[in-house]
């Protein structure tokens, strides 16, 4: 438990639980989502070395963690059936689902060929890959360095967040550099929780994207909606909340213009916009903070020209309704996200390639998380096991709708401040349109944190 | 005081205006660009609302969908066939899609049920596909499987079919247009000023059947068209496999009107003798790019009732002057006066891929966002024979 201001929030162990629209207790140094909303003066309370020796925060703060993996997809890693060759095959199923890791990746993408040796039709619905198909193998998911800047004289905060991911292409090894995050925020107002970020930042819909990052997520592998509303974008972000102290509560309001919305980067680009029309989104958060109980409400919108194609009459609309709780080790947590994209022009364009037009497009679906953190005393370990329940019901107009599920079981062990070893099963099932594949998922994650 | 609130205001004026002058900006950025498909759903739709289909740059105006299907004296809808040249030769061909703004068309798979694996015994149940007339990436072109699912009463959607099938086999590659149950080809004729022909050529009417798929979790049929097999050959795209296109060329005059009376030039393909009748298969003509002949000043198509000396001379040879009917010569006036005496031998017609290439040039041929399908029913003035 780690004391804030005037509330307390429970946590399920240090270095997990990161909420952008609340003051959450992270590793120093380390927690950049916070960082990017979170007022100046509470930061460098946050972030005030523990000898307190030093009174001054350094300026610059250098902080990062290395996410290794081991894992292992059933079949050849794809959510692809290997007799069936619809076009596009990644209408028709859920590319995302056999995931490995805190990024997303699927074990592959690879549409194969057919039983004629045809190499089958694709149409940007992809996550990336990590490229491992079925073989079972160590990944360096991530390597993560953040850089934070704290102006001593003026309320400014600039952070820079760069990871390389090093992937054995079919053309060789390649390291990509991912610019995750890039922005500057000012605190206009010393007496208000008021921030003001410009620049490439995190999601501002919903709750899952404040565990983008393999450090802060309780599991390995993110959500079947995460795709939907866990993309950094550029543009401009407005954080305020307002503390309700006589009824130990906070409502907050977190918007941004950006040039894609939350759209994760493999299904819309973020570092320009093809339409010349911002996309809007808002979350209204409410949190109640007792001493032994916390509870986040929020509700997110979304609404603007979809950013893989370049008509700006082509709009998608985004809502969702989030919950967490926090009582004692347990932590509740779970979301809604309805998504409804409406058909823009030919030649999409995606963070993997350009492909024929973007497509008429629905889902929904919900996830449900649970992770209690045993009470054990055998400091440093903190031992939490979780699970995860969610569906997605997903139709591309035109194709049969599809509707898939997933369970994910997991546990998550931290050892002080700079490791958490966590191991998880996916057990994914195709329930309507989707022929069933064998796609389940066991993967693991190191995260050194430093 | 006032003049630092003052100032203030303006700041924030000015900021207002800047974004004003940027959101207008990108509204005047981007614009919507049309990608449709018109399968004969829609073309038949737009037949009973008197609408044209294939609006776009290329045809402004469209093609009235009563080109392209046709009602017969007891109402039912007929495909309707429109007159071609092909390596210089009277062809004919029906068109059931077009496509505006389309790169590439691919594959859709169509599964045929069989109960064991030495397919002999085939499941009394309709074929089952996945994607329908109202989808974007709807295709008349079908990789046809052969699913053994076992002794069951046979699957109608192809998730139950693909979770049961102990093995699919591929069977080849099929052009089936969908078509609403109530369009039909039998009797298909040639059109006017050919249809003079139509008692010595008789056009062979296109198999029909049902195929099934499954929508908003409804199972619905529609109907095909069985074009048979071997119209199309495959390429591999950037995304995948597609269907490969063949040129089919529009004229257009020195106006840029294009000219969608004439009959259209078709490209060269591979062409086969029927086993059977012995008449010719085209091995091509499922897709087509519809490519812009842009004629010069002199060029002109032939037609019988305005160019009679050069139909008269035709005759004199013993030769049908209906054979020249729309065909386009580089110069018109081989139709005219004294050089009509020298029709048709007189003239340099653009009849065929090779002759456009050669006396217009690759700079007067330009590929149009329209795709379409157009199977042929008449290749070198002979009934094409369609093998199911």
């Amino acid at each position: 438990m780690v004391a804030v201001g005037a509330f307390s929030v429970t946590t399920v162990g240090a270095g997990r639980a990161a909420a952008a629209d609340a003051p959450p207790p992270v590793p120093a140094l380390t927690d950049a989502a916070a960082a990017e909303v979170a007022p100046a003066d509470e930061e460098q309370a946050i972030e005030e070395p523990a000898t307190g020796s030093t009174p001054q925060v350094a300026p610059l703060v250098v902080t990062g963690y290395v996410d290794v993996g081991f894992a292992k997809a059933q079949g050849d890693g794809t959510s692809f059936h290997p007799a069936d060759n619809r076009a596009p095959l990644d209408y028709g199923v859920d590319p995302f689902a056999p995931a490995v890791n805190s990024r997303g990746e699927a074990a592959s993408t690879d549409p194969g060929v057919d039983a004629s040796g045809n190499p089958r039709f694709v149409n940007g619905f992809l996550p990336r890959s990590a490229g491992i198909g079925g073989t079972p193998s160590f990944l360096l998911n991530t390597a993560n360095a953040d850089f934070r800047y704290t102006s001593p004289e003026l309320p400014v905060m600039v952070f820079t967040r760069v990871q390389l991911v090093p992937r054995l292409e079919g053309t060789g090894e390649l390291t990509r550099l991912f610019l995750e995050q890039a922005f500057g925020r000012v605190a206009p107002i010393k007496s208000a929780e008021l921030a003001i970020s410009v620049g490439k930042f995190d999601s501002v819909f919903g709750i899952e994207y404040l565990e983008n990052q393999a450090n802060f997520r309780i599991g390995i592998t993110p959500s079947l909606l995460a795709r939907y509303t866990t993309g950094t974008s550029t543009g401009v972000k407005v954080f305020y909340r307002f503390q309700l102290i006589a009824i130990s509560s906070a409502v907050s309001i977190n918007a941004s213009a950006t040039n894609s919305g939350t759209f994760v980067e493999a299904l819309q680009g973020s570092s320009r916009s093809l339409t010349g029309v911002p996309v809007g989104t808002a979350r209204l958060g409410y949190e109640l903070n007792l001493a032994r109980l916390s509870v986040k409400l929020g509700a997110s919108v979304e609404r603007g020209p979809r950013n893989d194609q370049n008509d700006r009459a082509a709009m998608q609309l985004l809502y969702g309704f989030d919950l967490r709780l926090f009582v004692g080790g347990l932590t509740l947590m779970g979301e809604f996200v309805k998504v409804d994209e409406e058909e823009g022009n030919p030649n999409k364009l995606t963070g993997t390639g350009t492909y024929a037009f973007s497509s008429d497009f629905y889902a929904q679906g919900f996830w449900l998380q649970a992770a209690y953190e045993l009470p054990l005393p055998i400091a440093p370990f903190r031992i939490t096991p979780y699970a995860r329940y969610e569906q997605r019901h997903g139709e591309f107009v035109g194709f049969a709708s599809i509707a898939v599920d997933r369970l994910t079981a997991g546990l998550n062990v931290g050892v002080g401040e700079n490791l958490i070893v966590k191991g998880e099963y996916l057990v994914n099932r195709e329930l309507e349109g989707a022929p069933s594949v064998a796609n389940n998922v066991i993967t693991s994650s190191v995260v050194w944190t430093w | 005081m006032r003049a630092t609130q003052s100032g203030g205001s303006q700041n924030w004026a000015g900021a207002g205006a800047a974004v004003v002058a940027l959101a207008m900006a990108g509204c005047n950025a981007r614009e919507h660009v049309e990608h449709k498909v018109w399968n004969l759903f829609a073309i038949n739709a737009a037949l009973a609302e008197g609408r044209s289909v294939a609006v776009g740059p290329t045809l402004p105006d469209g093609i009235p969908a009563s080109e392209l299907l046709t009602q017969n004296t007891s109402g039912a809808v007929m495909l309707k066939v429109q007159r071609a040249f092909a390596e210089g030769q009277p062809a004919a061909f029906v068109t059931t899609e077009l496509w505006l703004n389309y790169d590439a068309i691919w594959l859709q798979p169509l599964y045929a049920q069989f109960i064991a694996a030495d397919l002999m015994a085939r499941i009394d149940t309709p074929l089952v596909i996945d994607v329908g007339p109202e989808s974007s990436f709807y295709s008349p072109f079908w990789q046809v499987n052969y699913a053994v699912v076992g002794d069951v009463p046979g699957y109608l959607s192809s998730k139950d079919l693909l979770d049961a099938a102990s093995l699919i086999v591929p069977a080849g590659l099929k052009t089936c247009p969908l078509r609403p149950l109530d369009i039909g080809a039998a009797d298909l004729a040639l059109p006017a000023p050919w249809d003079a022909w139509n008692t010595s050529i008789s056009l062979q009417t296109i198999p029909m059947g049902e195929v099934v798929f499954e929508a908003e979790e409804v199972v619905q049929t529609v109907g095909v068209f069985d074009f048979g097999h071997e119209l199309f050959e495959l390429q591999v795209g950037d995304n995948g496999t597609v269907v490969k296109t063949s040129p089919m060329f529009l004229f257009v005059d020195s106006n840029g009107t294009p000219l969608t009376g004439e009959p259209r030039v078709l490209s060269a393909g591979t062409v086969v003798l029927d086993d059977g009748s012995g008449g010719p298969r085209p091995r091509f003509g499922g897709l087509w790019r519809v490519v812009k002949a842009m004629l010069p000043d002199s060029a002109g198509a032939f037609h019988g009732d305005v160019h009679i000396a050069a139909r008269d001379a035709a005759m004199r040879a013993n030769g049908d002057p209906l054979d020249y009917e729309g065909r386009v010569a580089l110069d018109k006036t081989c139709f005219e006066e004294a050089a009509a005496n020298n029709f048709p031998d007189g003239c340099a017609w653009l009849d065929s891929q090779a002759q456009l290439e050669s006396l217009l040039g690759a700079g007067r041929l330009v590929a149009t966002e329209l795709t379409q399908t157009g199977p042929l029913v008449l290749y070198d003035k002979q009934p094409v024979p369609v093998n199911p």
